[in-house]
């Protein structure tokens, strides 16, 4: 089976090696974490039925504004799964048109749209009598959840914002909460549960999981980690030990690794191929070494100085540094990691100093 | 690359204030925000954490003339600066027209601020973009403060073409200007090359 990835990657996966919970990948272009589940043909007919229902003319139209025809797509199949009917855009001024136009129920709208940027175009129709009742939802391009775990703190005007990643997940939630508040209040969701009828809310999937910041925490990534390698070791040449990097899970097929150009295609995974003796890349993996820990003191402070005063350094600042050690690793060339650990070594030389000045 | 919309006459310029994290990105389209002819400006977006730095990007919005009939409307943004955030600066870099590099003056930061322009190179070059070739300008933030880098050995290793170079302190609002002029300046020159040759 084929799963796009939101950076435009196909993933080819071997469905024979999923297991009955799906498993997790991370693509090899942009490093998101994608979920895979196995379609199963409960799920066939079910989405056979939504896409029916997505044909119903008083069914609610979800505007999804992305430059990207593949996340378009995406977005399209798995709204019309859930009983949405689609129209799209492929820019900020298509979007403005169609929006003021056609006054779809909701607006998916991408932040980085070309033409009128999506924050823009969000303030524009929210503070527009005719089109401020549009329900509206930031798509943000994000590619590294542990570090954008943090919420914004304002979203100009919209009525939520989700993250590339969660999309399969938590959009069709997240859109019917929006359009259906009613339907979604505690007992008008045992109402609908005992009546069964075939209104879109209870006719699309089960509400899924809401999508929550305390979701990605940290303890949340360690628990999908831990269910990865459970899963992995159970399959035949599955692994579990070392780094929990998902791509390398055995459903993910090598055909997976020959992907389009894009400005993704050279990511920071590239690593450039160097002599171990060059002493010019030694010297650029220290320095580099060096401003991921100057970056990490830098951006925590008040940890820092509580840490040093308490010894409790490397624990208040352990997720950073363990996202510090992942792209040390990824950025600097093996055969200059395996002479000395200089990322260990930053981190040491930086405690050191700041020692000095901070606990006396 | 500019964006011209010829219903309602404006060309839309995308410049991206590019340098290590905590440098003065922000701070710098923050004050262009607050000194701006509040008819010239959009409304200034910001995407922050709650500790107020950048999640994702600053974007603002700003009128500064016309070229033969098109009102010109640039469009800055900032780059979360952290070494972290590559994915989302090569992002934020797509179609740009100009790059204000800002450089943090302080000593312990030289190393973050080289590390950053080899990055705007090579995630400028991933896009075809050339940084030799695209109007770019360099502000040396935080002259005020006392543990900086003489200015003659930051030009030397940051700036080493001789690009348009200001001295700054973005918080007082001292170079600010000089520097958006400066690339404004040459973008328009860009556009106009652009108009002369098609």
């Amino acid at each position: 089976m084929i799963v796009p990835c939101e950076c435009g990657a196909k993933l080819k996966i071997n469905e024979a090696k999923l297991g009955g919970a799906g498993v997790k990948v991370r693509c090899p272009r942009c490093g998101n974490v994608v979920p895979v589940q196995r379609p199963s043909a409960e799920t066939g007919k079910r989405a056979e039925q939504h896409r029916a229902v997505s044909t119903v003319p008083s069914g609610p139209v979800v505007l999804v504004a992305h430059d990207s025809e593949m996340v378009r797509d995406t977005i399209t199949s798995v709204l019309q799964d859930a009983g949405f009917r689609v129209d799209t855009a492929a820019d900020g001024v298509e979007a403005l048109q169609k929006a003021t136009e056609n006054k779809p129920g909701a607006l998916v709208l991408d932040v980085g749209l070309p033409g009128i940027y999506g924050f823009e175009l969000c303030e524009r129709l929210k503070g527009n009598q005719e089109t401020g009742h549009i329900k509206i939802i930031l798509l943000s391009s994000v590619y590294d959840m542990r570090r954008y775990k943090r919420t914004p703190v304002n979203l100009y005007g919209a009525d939520d914002y989700i993250e590339k990643h969660h999309i399969p997940d938590f959009l069709p939630s997240k859109l019917k909460k929006l359009l259906f508040p009613d339907q979604f209040s505690s007992s008008a969701e045992t109402k609908a549960s005992d009546a069964g009828k075939s209104e879109l809310p209870e006719m699309a999937r089960p509400p899924a999981r809401e999508f929550q910041p305390s979701l990605l925490s940290e303890r949340s990534i360690q628990d999908d980690t831990a269910a990865f390698q459970a899963m992995a070791a159970k399959m035949p040449g599955g692994h579990t030990s070392g780094n929990p990097s998902v791509h390398e899970s055995p459903a993910v097929l090598p055909e997976s690794f020959s992907l389009e150009a894009s400005i993704f295609q050279k990511e920071e995974c590239d690593i450039p191929k160097v002599e171990a003796a060059d002493p010019a890349a030694v010297e650029k993996a220290r320095r580099f070494a060096r401003i991921i820990v100057s970056d990490i003191a830098l951006y925590n402070q008040e940890a820092v100085v509580e840490g040093l005063r308490k010894g409790t350094l490397y624990e208040l600042l352990k997720a950073d540094i363990q996202e510090g050690r992942d792209i040390y690793d990824k950025r600097v060339p093996e055969v200059i990691r395996g002479q000395k650990d200089y990322y260990q070594e930053a981190f040491d030389n930086f405690v050191h100093a700041a020692e000095k000045k901070i606990v006396r | 690359m500019s964006f011209i919309n010829y219903s309602s006459r404006e060309i839309n310029c995308k410049i991206v204030f590019y340098g290590p994290g905590l440098c003065g990105k922000t701070t710098n389209l923050q004050w262009i925000y607050k000194k701006t002819n509040p008819d010239s400006k959009g409304k200034m977006i910001s995407l922050a954490t709650e500790t107020e730095r950048t999640l994702f990007f600053d974007f603002l919005p700003l009128a500064l003339g016309e070229i033969r009939g098109f009102k010109t409307r640039f469009h800055l943004y900032t780059v979360p600066g952290q070494v972290f955030y590559d994915a989302s600066r090569k992002l934020i870099l797509k179609g740009v027209d100009g790059v204000v590099f800002v450089a943090d003056s302080q000593i312990e930061r030289m190393e973050a601020n080289i590390e950053s322009v080899e990055n705007l190179r090579i995630n400028l070059a991933e896009q075809g973009y050339d940084l030799d070739k695209v109007p770019y300008v360099i502000q040396y933030n935080k002259r005020d403060l006392p543990n900086v880098v003489p200015l003659e050995e930051m030009r030397r290793a940051l700036n080493p073409r001789g690009v348009p170079d200001y001295e700054a302190c973005a918080t007082d609002g001292t170079g600010v200007f000089d520097t958006l002029k400066a690339i404004a300046k040459l973008v328009i020159m860009e556009l106009k090359k652009g108009q002369e040759g098609g």
